[in-house]
């Protein structure tokens, strides 16, 4: 009876039971296994040449459910599963593993956990989506890491990293105007990469270093406790943030090199920091710094829009191009005019005064004309005047005076000295004409003879008047004449000067004084050379420089686009990030509608002397049995006692 | 007394020596070799020292293999107490089956229990190591037995020149 109420109440508690798991039960998917949550972590090892061994040991979390065969996937070919904490049977089956799981009883929930070693002949297509090389340097020289064990020197192991999940995709966004924006960029699946718990003994490590370098390489962490050096690095391989291809280094002096197998581990991931956001006050900044770049490019303008750099620039190349043609007509003048002064190809000796030009046709200019004029003074009027005087003064001799002596008459006495002897050989009469008409005639032509010689007053039949075109007056203007033109050729020759010599081609001759233009038309070659040979380069170029700076301004503002353009976009980039992070969830497959995660981790090899302290202990073992052999026997005549009671 | 002190000196100086290489000879239980030597002084000076070594290689074999088969074949720590159970008692009852052929059963236990002693924290902590530890452990292990049960002879040698 007791049994029998004992049997029905199991009954009821069981029905009580199925009722409230009846709609958990439905909700867990048609083949009686409840939620599944596939957790893969890809075991790989490294060895001198790359990945050695690839295995994938992955839990299965099974959340309720009835007891189902669970298909997980198989990407690769496996060479052997092994269910390692459980006895669940786990097999391959066609392309999927096969595994018999059920939760038991009150459990909530039931963890698998498997262990797959990959074929090794997959590993050549296995595409790992994050690539890890390891590199070995003995004392600078590539080593691989089976040929460190025991030795010593400079150690140096570079890990190299690179993120190989880039794919272009459009991104949509909205920008600050909200505007919907199209974007193609390089989407990579976000990894961290955690190199952590490298551990060295400081025995036989000393100077241990992980160095890093801005934009490709991070510094290591080093933490020394109890003799032990710990080295940790955190590599995030998340562009555009973070570049995707990176790598660690570490160096130390070591000494009888062992090391331990180190864990590489790779996690999809966007990592959330603690990092201050200074993007809105960078935007805010990009954005005055487009504006300024703006104002940059409109400033500089071009040939045609007013009010602009370049546009004046062009008006100052005009004006100085019309300058330098302004200075060379002046040039050409000023030469006209040099050369109406004095010309050099004068030559004065074979000048012809019917012609007026010299024996090869040169005409002469003022100055060489005043120099003419003044010989011709010098040379003719002067001495003309000086032999009229002489003229003059032999007729006053040949007239005489009135006291002179009388003589009588011959070629050499005066016209005096004859009238007076004349006058005393005629009658009274005759004398009485002599004396009242001829003598006072005489007398005037002798005065006015004077007069004509040294000036004064000229005796007329009126009475007298002054008479300054005397000879000695004519004289003495003649010799101011001339030494007038001597200064006038003097200020010419000055005036030549100032205005420059002209070498056989017609070009102005250099003259410097002090370092500046010594004559007015070197200074207008000069000012023209200047304006021709630097200022107007020198504004082609300004022009040049500013149209650089104008097209360096709008790169700028382009480039600055872009990048604001970033900035708006990294919501797009980072939802991109997180979708691909989500999306990574599996290596070797997962159940159908389970859920999954995956991690990799990277073994480097061990670098030991196992293999040299095998052979040694084995050594050992064979010398001490052959000791015992030889000397732990006991004499055959002796009692051997049961092995019990030995 | 001279010469015991002499024969006791060579066998203080020869423990040094194997504590001292121990890690070049991968003993890292070197411990086990006083054990062994404990043991074994009471063999006498007629018993059968090397069968005794053989003895105690079996016992690390046997305890090699069932380690293998627990790390392998056999779901890893820590709910497997039943398989560690299991191979437990199927190796100790291989031993005393081998027992009967000759081998001393206590050297056999001592071997197999030195070497779980030596391993078996490791296979609790972390069983991928034991890939590469399980039979360097094996050959240190058996190597500081033995390294014991030669001291116990010299021992057992000094022991007989004393009181000769």
């Amino acid at each position: 009876m007791l049994k029998h109420k004992k049997s029905r109440a199991y009954l009821v508690l069981l029905l009580v039971v199925s009722l409230m798991l009846a709609p958990a039960g439905t909700s867990l998917g048609g083949e009686g296994a409840g939620l599944i949550q596939d957790n893969e972590l890809v075991l790989v090892s490294l060895g001198d040449d790359g990945i050695d061994k690839l295995e994938v040991l992955n839990n299965l979390h099974i959340s309720g459910g009835d007891a189902a065969e669970i298909l997980d996937g198989m990407n690769y070919r496996v060479t052997s599963i092994r269910n390692i904490y459980g006895t669940e049977q786990v097999q391959s089956k066609g392309t999927n593993i096969s595994v018999k799981a059920s939760v038991k009883g009150q459990e909530a929930f039931k963890d698998i956990y498997y262990l797959a070693e990959i074929d090794k002949q997959e590993i050549s297509r296995i595409k790992m989506p994050v690539e890890v090389k390891m590199e070995y340097y003995l004392n600078g020289n590539p080593t691989p890491p089976s040929q460190l064990a025991g030795k010593s020197g400079h150690l140096k192991i570079v890990c190299r990293l690179e993120n190989k999940t880039g794919q272009t995709k459009m991104l949509e966004f909205t920008d600050s105007k909200g505007n919907t924006m199209k974007k193609e960029t390089m989407v990579f699946t976000p990894y961290v990469v955690s190199l952590s718990g490298w551990e060295f003994d400081n025995k036989k490590f000393s100077n241990i270093s992980a160095p890093g370098k801005p934009g490709e390489c991070p510094e290591g962490v080093i933490v020394n406790v109890k003799g032990i050096s710990t080295v940790n690095w955190s590599v995030p391989m998340i562009p555009p943030k973070f570049p995707a291809k990176q790598y660690t280094v570490l160096e130390a002096d070591a000494r009888d090199i062992q090391l331990p197998s180190f864990k590489i581990a790779v996690i999809p991931i966007v990592p959330t920091t603690a990092e201050v956001d200074n993007i809105p006050t960078i935007r805010d900044s990009f954005y005055k710094l487009y504006d300024g770049f703006d104002q940059i490019e409109k400033g500089v303008g071009n040939h045609g829009t007013d009010a602009t750099i370049l546009f004046g620039l062009n008006a100052i190349g005009n004006g100085l191009t019309q300058v330098s043609g302004g200075l060379g007509t002046l040039v050409e003048k000023v030469k006209m005019v040099r050369f109406g002064i004095s010309n050099p190809a004068f030559k004065a000796d074979s000048f012809n005064q019917a012609t007026g030009a010299d024996a090869n046709g040169a005409t002469p200019g003022l100055k060489e004309a005043v120099g003419l004029l003044k010989s011709n003074v010098d040379g003719k009027v002067i001495p003309a005047l000086k032999l009229q005087r002489m003229v003059l003064g032999l007729m006053e001799t040949s007239i005489g005076t009135a006291g002179e002596e009388i003589q009588e008459p011959s070629a050499a006495t005066s016209l005096y000295n004859d009238i007076n002897f004349l006058k005393q050989q005629v009658p009274a009469p005759q004398q009485q004409i002599i004396s009242q008409s001829i003598e006072p005639k005489l007398q005037k032509m002798a005065a006015n003879v004077k007069v004509f010689q040294d000036g004064g007053n000229l005796a007329t039949a009126t009475g007298s008047m002054p008479f300054p075109a005397n000879i000695a007056a004519l004289e003495a203007g003649s010799q101011q004449i001339s030494a007038t033109l001597a200064k006038v050729d003097m200020g010419l020759a000055v005036v030549v000067m100032g205005l420059g010599q002209v070498d056989k081609n017609g070009q102005p001759v250099k003259v410097m004084v002090d370092g500046k233009p010594g004559s007015i038309l070197y200074a207008l070659s000069y000012l023209q050379g200047a304006i021709d040979g630097q200022m107007l380069p020198g504004i082609n170029k300004l022009q040049d420089g500013a149209g650089k700076i104008g097209t360096g301004a709008g790169g700028a503002k382009e480039a600055i686009a872009a990048g604001l353009e970033t900035f708006e976009s990294a919501p797009a980039i980072v939802s991109a990030l997180e979708e691909n992070a989500s999306q990574t969830d599996s290596f070797l497959g997962k159940p159908e509608g389970a859920t999954g995660s995956v991690a990799y981790v990277f073994q480097t090899p061990e670098i030991s002397k196992q293999a040299d302290v095998m052979k040694l202990g084995v050594g050992v073992l064979v010398v001490a049995l052959i000791l015992l052999f030889a000397v732990g026997r006991p004499p055959k005549q002796a009692f051997e006692a049961p092995a019990e009671h030995a | 007394m001279k010469k015991a002190f002499g024969l006791g000196l060579i066998v203080a100086i020869f423990f040094a020596i194997f504590v001292l290489f121990k890690d070049v000879l991968g003993a890292s239980a070197f411990y086990m070799a006083a054990v062994s030597m404990a043991m074994f002084a009471v063999i006498g000076p007629f018993g059968d020292y090397f069968k005794t070594g053989l003895a105690l290689l079996v016992g690390v074999v046997v305890s090699l293999a069932g380690l293998i088969i627990l790390a392998q074949k056999t779901p890893l720590p820590p709910e497997n107490t039943l398989y560690i159970a299991i191979v437990s008692g199927i190796s100790l009852l291989l031993l005393v089956l081998l027992s009967t052929a000759g081998l001393r059963i206590d050297a056999m236990f001592l071997g197999w229990a030195a070497y779980l002693a030596a391993i078996f924290p490791i296979y609790t902590s972390d069983a991928t190591l034991l890939q590469n530890l399980a039979m360097p452990t094996a050959v240190g292990v058996i190597v500081s037995l033995l390294v014991g049960l030669v001291m116990s002879l010299l021992v057992i040698k000094i022991a007989m020149a004393a009181n000769r």
